[in-house]
C-alpha cells in the first residue's frame, strides 16, 4: 500500500480524521475536563474509504487530499499478463 | 447546573461524538498512528478540545434545534450529548423561569446619568492635565 500526496509528492506525513466519543464532565467554574476518549472508527476502513467519503485523509505538508493505492503492483501485473498473452497467440 | 439528564438526574458526566485528527507517518515500509504534532502545538489535543467546546457551547445555545421530540415516550431527546452514567439520550438544559423582561424605555431611562458621565469622561479625556511629554 502506498500513499503519497499528488499536489507536493509528500509521501511520509498525513492527516486522518476520525471520529471518537468523548467522555466530559462539567466542572463547578464552568469549565470542561475530559475524562475519556474512544475511537469509533477503524482505520482500515478509513483509508479503504479515500476518495469515496468527504472526511479524506490529507497531506500534512500542503493540505491536499492524498492518493491512496492500495496494490501499487495491480498495473505491473496486469502488463506482464497482458504481455504473456501476447506472447502466447 | 448547565445540563440534565432528565433520567438519572447526572448534571455532571455526559458523552458526545466529534471529529479528532491524527497523523499516519509512512516510513520504512511501516505505518505509525500517533497524535499530529507541529512544533509548537498538538493539532490532536487541539482539535478534540476546541470540537468539544463547539459542541457544549453550540448545545447549550441551540437548545431547541438539538432537541427531538419522540412522539411516542413525549420526551425530548438530545441529539448531540448522551448521559454518561445511564447512556440516556433524555439531556436538556435545566429549567429556569425567565428573567422579568424591563421595557427598553425605561431601562435607558434608569441608565441616564450613567452614560452621561461616561460620555463626558470621553469627551474631557483630551483636557486632562499632561503630566509628561514623549
Amino acid at each position: 500500500m502506498k500513499i503519497v500526496c499528488p499536489a507536493c509528492g509528500n509521501h511520509k506525513s498525513f492527516l486522518i480524521p476520525l471520529w471518537v466519543r468523548c467522555t466530559f464532565k462539567f466542572n463547578e467554574d464552568g469549565t470542561l475536563s475530559i475524562l475519556h476518549v474512544r475511537q469509533l472508527e477503524s482505520l482500515e476502513d478509513k483509508i479503504v474509504d479515500q476518495g469515496k467519503t468527504s472526511f479524506a485523509i490529507t497531506c500534512k505538508d500542503c493540505g491536499a487530499d492524498a492518493l491512496v493505492t492500495l496494490n501499487e503492483y495491480e498495473n505491473l501485473d496486469n502488463q506482464k499478463a497482458q504481455r504473456a498473452a501476447l506472447e502466447a497467440l | 447546573m448547565k445540563l440534565l439528564c432528565i433520567r438519572c438526574g447526572n448534571y455532571t458526566y455526559f458523552e458526545t461524538d466529534i471529529t479528532g485528527i491524527k497523523e499516519i507517518s509512512a516510513a520504512d515500509g511501516l505505518m505509525t498512528i500517533d497524535n499530529a504534532r507541529f512544533p509548537d502545538f498538538d493539532y490532536t489535543e487541539d482539535t478534540i478540545r476546541n470540537n468539544l467546546k463547539d459542541m457544549v457551547d453550540y448545545v447549550l445555545k441551540e437548545d431547541d434545534s438539538s432537541l427531538v421530540f419522540d412522539p411516542e415516550t413525549e420526551t425530548y431527546y438530545n441529539r448531540f450529548i448522551t448521559c454518561a452514567r445511564c447512556g440516556s439520550a433524555k439531556v436538556i438544559k435545566p429549567f429556569r423561569p425567565k428573567r422579568r423582561m424591563v421595557p427598553l424605555d425605561q431601562e435607558l431611562e434608569e441608565n441616564r446619568e450613567e452614560f452621561n458621565a461616561l460620555r463626558k469622561e470621553r469627551t474631557d479625556e483630551n483636557s486632562l492635565p499632561r503630566l509628561w511629554e514623549p
